[in-house]
């Protein structure tokens, strides 16, 4: 539709063409438009509003356009609607667009004009006269018509305008539009010229009663953009053009424009969040409006589909969610190392719906949630290794009760061989057995080190372990301390139940545990003391009792005993036994841990699954 | 310099109960009194200890402190209630601090700390035995 509307003929030119060329090109297609081309493809584009600039730094035309010419291009693909080019057309304030295939080969231009040629008398809102659309016009700019050239363009690009009118006592002699200008660098007209030589002349005046189809179709005939609008006086009141008749197209687009208006694009525009609008159909989403920031951020993507800046299936589950009313602006996304949730709103129309998404910039606030994660975690850690310190210290004295003995049956032993060496009294065999038994209890001695290190090994990857071994490598350590203060230690573990988990960890908390009910016990000097460790497993979870004969937890406590430094114990303890036991049972394990107490003392439970 | 000779011949004579829990340390340690006393009878707590001696007469005692059933220390003081002569040796383990005041009460020969050094169980025999 957009390719049988869209001008080709003389509109292009090569990307090595000379500014002259390029002007005088401009000149005979009478758009005010040249596109440079790459082989086929749209490099960039010259307008008449360049041509100021060019005049003002007095460029030579010699020269090649390529300095000259802008490079970010305004393509849209040829498959779409007219309504969709008008849409583009007047959010992005611009006056013409490129058409472009599928292989982004140059098929033409589009401009305000052409549109406006094309659409129905009928498009028109009929019953607006050109009075009601000048409203917010700019005022109308006059020179006297000795005026140099030089000074009228310098008016035109101060103000930014594209006309000035030429009036000499209130008699309006003609108007210099940027379209003159063509000429007059094509002509090399000199810019000491004053303007009324090189103004068009006779103005075309409407009467602001005028109806815009009428306006419209006036333009057409003398192939003019602007007319001059006057009042019954014939006073001017105003400048009409294009631009301002596109924006009073009966239908959804005047709705929309309405609705636009009301959201205030220029809020938008300034925000320091990215907005982009899309315009839906059943299958894609072009990108029809971004503000500023957005373009800063992804460049010059109009008309490209959003998912040539949002990755597809992440899109895809965003719409899905909507078409579901069931978004919730929530979702993430990372452009260029920051972070953004999508905050999106619908506005649907008859034929199309728009959606509007607000990138809402959220790194700051997630770069401050991973330092606080962050500096838990180092809070943990330090606990952790508090927590590990101290049982370091329960260790060194388990160690003294476990080398007790054997050290003392090695003295006696040596104290044996002494008293023969002094009685003269060497059998050989005796003495070779006796030096077999010290070998073999500093075997021992050294391996219970070794068990103790073990015990320490920080382990960070998930291990499978029978669970039966790994108490009882736990117990093995305690035992003798246990021994010594005459408490009996039961291990009633069913067979072959299979653990994954971190085992240190988990040897840990059971020593913890067993060092607590220890503590207890002999802090309340239980008679016949007594610790039982008990493992079984159902169909989905693992669990250890262990339990004590002390008498228990009070109510007031009980409820405080997994907080980080609650202890009973004074100096004695650092009150993170049970606080590092409970999360490397819940974070680390994934599993609980509880506790209650019983007739005769506390019941520690600890669940995993299996 | 004590005549180890002369010694052994003199605690040969003698009797001796021994008082220790742990099997592995009683039987390393019997072995090496076996030297000095040929009459050795073994006791595996306090208790136990208490009885033996209430049942014989012995020249000497050795004993650990903690043990099962009745502690090193209780059986002393019960032993010291009727007799206040008999020699007794503590043999324990140094970290387990006792009320020295305790111990001295007792009136021991020597408190020797596991592990020990041989040299110091001869003296003390030494000295039981003159
Ligand atoms: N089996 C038990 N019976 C009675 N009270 C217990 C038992 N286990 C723990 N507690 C109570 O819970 C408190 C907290 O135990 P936790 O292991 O966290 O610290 P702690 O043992 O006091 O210090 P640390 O573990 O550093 O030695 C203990 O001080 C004690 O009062
Ligand atoms: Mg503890």
């Amino acid at each position: 539709m957009i390719e049988d509307i869209a001008k080709k003929e003389n509109i292009s030119i090569d990307k090595n063409a000379s500014l002259d060329d390029a002007i005088s090109l401009m000149l005979k297609n009478g758009e005010g438009i040249v596109v440079f081309l790459d082989a086929d493809r749209a490099v960039g584009i010259l307008t008449e509003r360049d041509l100021l600039l060019i005049l003002k730094q007095k460029i030579s035309l010699n020269v090649r356009a390529l300095r000259y010419y802008k490079t970010s291009l305004i393509c849209i693909h040829l498959d779409r609607s007219l309504d969709y080019a008008l849409h583009i057309l007047i959010d992005n304030n611009i006056r013409r667009l490129i058409i472009k295939d599928d292989e982004n080969r140059f098929i033409g231009i589009l401009t305000q004009e052409m549109i406006l040629n094309y659409i129905e008398r009928d498009t028109y809102r009929i019953h607006l006269s050109v009075s009601n659309i000048i409203g917010n016009n700019q005022e109308v700019i006059y020179v006297s018509p000795l005026e140099s050239l030089e000074h009228s363009l310098k008016i035109m690009r101060e103000q930014s305008i594209g006309s000035v009118v030429v009036k000499d006592k209130n008699k309006l002699l003609g108007i210099f539009t940027e379209r003159d200008l063509i000429k007059v660098i094509n002509n090399k007209t000199p810019l000491t010229t004053a303007v009324k030589d090189v103004m068009s002349s006779p103005v075309v005046t409407i009467d602001q009663d005028t109806i815009i189809a009428d306006a419209t179709e006036l333009m057409t005939q003398k192939k003019i953009r602007r007319l001059v609008v006057t009042d019954e006086n014939l006073e001017v009141i105003g400048i009409i053009g294009t631009r301002d008749i596109m924006k009073n197209i009966k239908g959804n687009y005047a709705n929309l424009i309405e609705q636009k208006l009301k959201i205030a694009k220029n809020t938008l525009d300034s925000l320091p969040n990215m907005v982009i609008e899309l315009f839906s159909t059943k299958s894609s989403h072009h990108i029809h409006w971004l503000n500023n920031k957005a373009k800063d951020i992804f460049g010059n993507v109009l008309d490209d589909d959003i998912c040539t800046i949002i990755d597809k299936k992440f899109w895809k589950s965003i719409v899905d969610d909507i078409n579901q009313d069931c978004y919730n602006n929530d979702a993430r996304i990372t452009i260029k190392d920051a972070s953004y949730t999508l905050s999106i709103s619908q506005y649907i129309f008859e034929e199309y719906e728009l959606i509007r998404v607000l990138f809402v910039d959220i790194t700051e606030i997630e770069t401050e949630l991973a330092q606080a994660v962050d500096s838990e975690q180092k809070m943990l850690e330090h606990l952790m290794q508090q927590s590990r310190l101290a049982q370091m210290g329960e260790m060194i004295s388990m160690i003294a009760h476990q080398w007790r003995q054997p050290l003392a049956a090695i003295s006696a032993t040596i104290g044996t061989l002494k008293l023969r060496n002094m009685l003269d009294n060497y059998e050989k065999d005796f003495f070779d057995t006796k030096l077999d038994q010290i070998t073999l209890y500093s075997q021992y001695l050294s391996d219970t080190i070794n068990d103790f290190r073990d015990f320490f090994k920080q382990d960070k990857i998930l291990e499978e372990g029978n669970f039966k071994k790994i108490i009882e490598s736990t117990t093995i350590i305690i035992k003798p301390s246990l021994d010594h203060e005459g408490i009996i230690l039961t291990l009633d573990l069913q067979k072959d139940i299979i653990i994954n988990t971190y085992i240190n960890e988990f040897k840990q908390v059971i020593l913890n545990i067993i060092q607590n009910a220890y503590d207890v016990l002999i802090e309340r000097e239980i008679e016949n003391p007594a610790i039982t460790i008990k493992a079984y497993e159902s169909a989905s979870e693992i669990f250890l009792e262990i339990s004590d004969n002390a008498g228990g937890i009070s109510d007031e406590i009980i409820h405080n005993i997994f907080k980080p430094y609650f202890s009973t114990k004074e100096q004695e303890g650092t009150g993170l036994g049970l606080y590092m036991s409970r999360i490397i049972i819940e974070d680390h394990c994934k599993g609980s841990i509880s506790v209650t107490n019983s007739a005769l003392g506390a019941i520690f439970t600890i669940k995993v699954a299996v | 310099m004590i005549d180890i000779y002369k010694l052994t011949t003199k605690t040969n004579k003698m009797s001796l109960l021994y008082v220790e829990d742990n099997d592995m340390v009683r039987e390393d340690t019997e072995t090496m009194l076996d030297i000095f006393f040929e009459n050795i009878t073994i006791a595996k707590n306090g208790l136990e200890g208490l009885a033996c001696y209430e049942s014989a007469k012995y020249d000497l005692i050795i004993t650990d402190i903690k043990m099962p059933l009745m502690n090193g220390i209780s059986m002393i003081s019960k032993i010291r209630e009727s007799d206040k002569e008999i020699p007794v040796i503590i043999i324990s383990a140094y970290d387990e601090d006792y009320n020295l005041y305790n111990i001295k009460h007792l009136n021991v020969e020597a408190y020797i700390t596991k592990p020990f050094v041989v040299d110091e169980l001869i003296a003390t025999i030494h000295k039981v035995s003159s």
